[in-house]
């Protein structure tokens, strides 16, 4: 016994949604709503989105506002100058953190600069001193070696 | 509206579907008419302005409505996009027409607006949507069904559900009825990314309406279709 919920149906394709575009080729959209008309799955689908998408724009339509409506606070709102300033807002803000971001960094340039420099040896001159080093620790010529009983001996 | 000469579009494949559904809405002011105006509008003319706001109001307002929901909200973001065209008409570089612009700014303001709501306090209960909300109180039908209303605010809540970009395109295509290349002007994308972002758009949608068995809805409207290009030729 299936477990399964009812099928969904199929998701859409890019194929489709040039069809609903109206751009397919007109060979292709024939085949292609052959196919649609074949499958009651993708058929049911379609026309499913269609008339969402329609009440959609229907209730946009009518949500639609009357030039009427807003011509006269538009021309009040440009009288008063209102979106010169509100428009300007964002702008004089972004010149404003750019500025202090540019100060900052440079700030922060100039500054180590300033430091007094750390003067390192020359890099010959360490690499010399380590292998000096090195050879005197681990490989020590056998005439050095003393014997702690040679020693006692002398 | 304006007594212009309609809006022609080039003979491309992907233009045609488009121009026929504009053509089913009214006139749009065309290009030479649009350049005028910004002429005039550069150089003040409040009266300019007037004519303007005739012009695109209801249209832009529709897809602000889209986008947006709230009735009050869509009055306040297409005065502000008018107000904001007036003053930035200067920096507009004339390489789009007037009409993609204006949209351009509308789809900002509208995503400003949304932000603004993001910012504020937590939601409260009067926040949430509701069918009074979601739908506009003019023009419905006196008599509608319970269900064919309960349908209405379903709809609208999975298109709530879509992502602000996914939307905004569905929005500039479905209601507006923008030719691909409008879109892409409107929203600074190329041609390509509209054609997938639109087709992703559409794929969540029908997603988001698979969930709700009562949205399976048998029988298309014959109307959309026909607006829509159905039958893919021109």
């Amino acid at each position: 016994m299936s477990t399964r919920g009812p099928k969904r149906p199929p998701a859409l394709t890019p194929e489709e949604s040039r069809f609903l575009d109206g751009t397919l080729p007109p060979e292709e959209a024939k085949r292609l709503e052959r196919e649609i008309a074949a499958d009651p799955a993708r058929s049911d689908a379609l026309a499913s989105y269609r008339r969402a998408v329609g009440l959609w724009r229907d209730d946009a339509e009518r949500g639609a506002v009357a030039p009427e409506q807003i011509a006269d606070k538009v021309l009040a709102a440009v009288g008063r100058g209102e979106a010169g300033g509100a428009a300007g807002i964002p702008t004089w803000y972004a010149v404003a953190a750019m500025l202090m971001i540019s100060v900052g960094v440079l700030g922060t340039a100039f500054s180590q600069n300033l430091r007094p420099k750390r003067v390192l040896p020359p890099a010959s001159s360490i690499q010399g001193t380590l292998i000096e080093t090195l050879v005197d620790e681990h490989f020590m010529a056998p005439e050095d070696f003393v014997a702690p009983a040679d020693e006692e001996g002398r | 509206m304006p007594s212009a000469a309609r809006s022609q579009s080039p003979a491309h494949p992907r233009e045609l579907p488009s121009a026929r559904i504009r053509a089913t809405r009214g006139v749009s002011p065309d290009r030479a008419l649009q350049d005028l105006w910004v002429a005039r509008l550069r150089e003040g003319c409040t009266e300019t302005l007037r004519e303007v706001v005739d012009a695109f109001t209801e249209r832009l307002s529709a897809v602000v409505s889209g986008i947006l929901r709230d009735r009050d909200a869509v009055e306040d973001v297409v005065q502000e996009t008018f107000v904001k065209a007036f003053y930035r008409i200067h920096g507009f570089k004339g390489t789009s027409s007037l009409y993609t612009w204006l949209y351009r700014v509308a789809v900002n303001a509208s995503k400003d607006y949304i932000k603004s709501r993001k910012r504020r306090p937590a939601a409260s209960l009067e926040d949430l949507p509701t069918p009074a909300t979601l739908m506009p109180s003019t023009g419905r039908p006196p008599i509608e069904g319970l269900e064919q209303r309960e349908i209405r605010v379903r709809v609208h809540a999975a298109i709530a559900r879509l992502p602000l970009r996914f939307r905004t395109v569905l929005a500039l295509r479905e209601i507006e009825g923008m030719a691909y290349h409008e879109i892409a002007a409107v929203l600074n994308l190329s041609l390509g990314t509209v054609e997938s972002r639109l087709f992703r758009a559409r794929r969540r949608l029908r997603s988001l309406l698979s969930r709700d068995p009562d949205l399976g809805l048998p029988g298309g409207s014959s109307a959309h279709a026909t607006r829509s290009g159905r039958k893919g030729t021109s």
